[in-house]
């Protein structure tokens, strides 16, 4: 498989610490990439790296280089509104926008000139029904997005990140606030996704890490110390902070949730 | 319980300061009503489309001071509405840190200048450029009022509309830009109708502000009561009913019809300044100013 995204010793920085310090990886093309490690690692700001989203940080900059498809992300002729419509990105919270369900699904596109070939009505259907929301919101699109559950907010971030029509998806963490049930779902719905499309996903469950992953990321203190395939790394680990996460024993961070 | 006497005691003194408050200004109005009714009795409509304000003849038409009035505060919100949305945008979503926290506290600062002062500058900067610039023979007229009304709202509406948008959580923002909004983009499909409310209340203040202002109007408006010829010609003297007021309000005091078309005049202003006021205040809401991040992007 082709390579996706390759840092080459990237370091991202608030301020003047370093939260992750000259990274080396590769991401490859297609299937579903974990990245997982305790909290505080870096995780989301590694994540938020790969479509420029740390930039609208006051005081982030970066060193090294992020390619994207064989392309530096931050070279000038690259335009990052593009970057960013081909690699979604949904955060930990869903944010809504205040506005009904269908606004908040066609959001992304609507407001863009280019790709009106389908109607912003087809793609919602389309997206809704993609992360198993239609059924339940086909008969209120036009009431307040607001009133939706937690986990229905979470798949309609999703919704409105796929109808921009990226090729990669980046999530953060998308079941940390969900109870289980929604999780089991959106964990179904990046199965589903990785089939067709790139996911980086970030988790804190190792057990959500070892249903999706193909490949992951461990990534403690600012540093990667170990990424590769999923089968690999949860049956051998060779970095001994990866062996600790994994196992449990000692754990890293008391705050972690043991895995069940 | 020693917290529910606290609540309690917080709950009656906001209770009494607000019939205090509402008391005051059911008197106000009760006050201003009572005594203009002699000049709605004596000119009934033509009080308000009268066009004559003739002491001596007894003659009391309102029309060019209701004229006046909307004119200066038309003009005004030409002025201040985009300029005033504006600089907010660009204090509330593009400067960032130290040279926003110094453009701000300057805005808040303009903000709280008198009238007066205004009025003096008007006068010496603002009347003369303004009659050389239109070549007028005299440079106090109805634009210049407006002009400076304007100059006075503006950092009233921009302090607002920027804590407005300031309120707006950062998520938001992150949220616009993530879906491949460019910054533009994003201020003005996420923040500002995000912010309108606020926003438009701002605007209603401001202009309530401007509607009641009076010294520095007094100043530079040239003091005519007439409406202008042709209608929409504002570079001429024209009378708002804050200058009528400041004009007239010492020497009419208790003078029969005279007093009575001058409380007149006041019930006008008061109404409608009390409405923008009230509206705006209510429209503005749950707006306050918060303290986070501009651009907080961590959901
Ligand atoms: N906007 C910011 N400004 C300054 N420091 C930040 C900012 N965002 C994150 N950090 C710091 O960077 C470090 C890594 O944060 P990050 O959110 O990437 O960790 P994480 O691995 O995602 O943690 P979690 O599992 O708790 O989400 C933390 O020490 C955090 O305090
Ligand atoms: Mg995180």
């Amino acid at each position: 498989m082709s390579e996706l995204f390759r840092l080459t010793k990237t370091s991202l920085y608030f301020g003047n610490t370093p939260v992750i310090h000259e990274a080396n990886l590769t991401i490859k093309n297609g299937g579903i990439t974990c990245i997982i490690g305790p909290s505080g690692a870096g995780k989301s700001t590694l994540l938020r790296s790969l479509n420029r989203m740390n930039d609208l940080i006051a005081d982030f900059h970066h060193k090294g280089t992020i390619m994207y498809n064989n392309r530096d992300i931050y070279d000038k002729g690259l335009r990052l509104e593009g970057l960013r419509r081909e690699v979604g990105l949904v955060f930990q919270k869903p944010c809504l926008f205040p506005g009904s369900i269908h606004d908040n699904v066609i959001f992304g596109i609507r407001h863009i000139r280019e790709k009106k070939k389908e109607g912003f009505k087809v793609i919602a259907e389309r997206t809704l029904k993609a992360v198993g929301l239609w059924d339940e919101v086909h008969n209120r699109l036009d009431s307040p997005a607001i009133g939706l559950s937690e986990g229905q907010a979470q798949r309609l971030a999703i919704a409105r990140a796929l109808a921009v029509g990226p090729k990669t998806l980046l999530l953060d963490e998308p079941t940390s606030s969900l109870d289980h049930r929604s999780a089991r779902a959106i964990e179904t719905l990046v199965k589903e996704l990785g089939r067709t499309m790139t996911i980086v996903i970030v988790t804190h469950k190792l057990e959500q890490a070892k249903a999706l992953a193909d490949d992951v990321v461990f990534i403690c203190e600012g540093k990667i110390c170990e990424a590769g395939e999923a089968a690999n790394i949860f049956s051998h680990p060779e970095n001994i902070e990866t062996r600790c996460y994994i196992e449990g024993s000692p754990p890293l961070d008391p705050t972690l949730p043991y895995p069940e | 319980m020693f917290h529910l006497n606290k609540d309690r005691a917080a709950g009656i003194v906001l209770g009494t300061s607000f019939l205090i408050t509402m008391a005051l200004a059911l008197f106000i109005l009760a006050f201003l009503l009572a005594e203009s009714l002699p000049v709605l009795r004596e000119e009934g409509l033509s009080f308000i489309t009268g066009q004559v304000w003739y002491v001596a003849g007894d003659i009391y038409g309102a029309l060019p001071m209701i004229y006046g009035t909307l004119a200066v505060t038309l003009l005004a919100l030409i002025i201040a509405l985009p300029l005033g949305i504006g600089s907010a945008v660009i204090t509330s979503e593009i400067l960032t840190g130290r040279t926003r926290h110094i453009v701000k506290s300057l805005m808040e600062m303009l903000a709280a200048i008198p009238g007066v002062v205004y009025g003096l500058i008007g006068i010496a900067l603002l009347t003369t450029s303004v009659r050389d610039l239109f070549g007028l023979m005299d440079g106090n007229t109805i634009f210049t009022a407006g002009l400076l009304l304007g100059i006075m709202i503006l950092p009233t509406i921009m302090t607002l509309s920027d804590d407005a948008m300031r309120s707006l959580p950062g998520e938001l923002r992150a949220q616009g830009r993530v879906l491949g909004l460019s910054h533009g983009q994003t201020i003005r499909r996420v923040v500002l109708p995000g912010s309108i409310k606020g926003i438009t209340g701002a605007v209603l203040l401001g202009v309530s502000r401007a509607m009641g202002e009076t010294i520095s109007v007094m100043l530079v408006i040239g003091s005519l009561d007439r409406l202008p010829t042709p209608i929409y010609n504002v570079f001429t003297s024209g009378q708002s009913i804050t200058s009528k007021l400041g004009r007239e309000g010492a020497e009419g005091l208790g003078l029969g019809l005279q007093w009575s078309a001058l409380a007149g005049l006041g019930l006008m202003l008061f109404i409608s300044v009390m409405a923008l006021t009230f509206t705006g205040n209510i429209i503005r809401g749950g707006v306050r100013p918060k303290k986070s991040k501009n651009h907080e992007v961590t959901g």
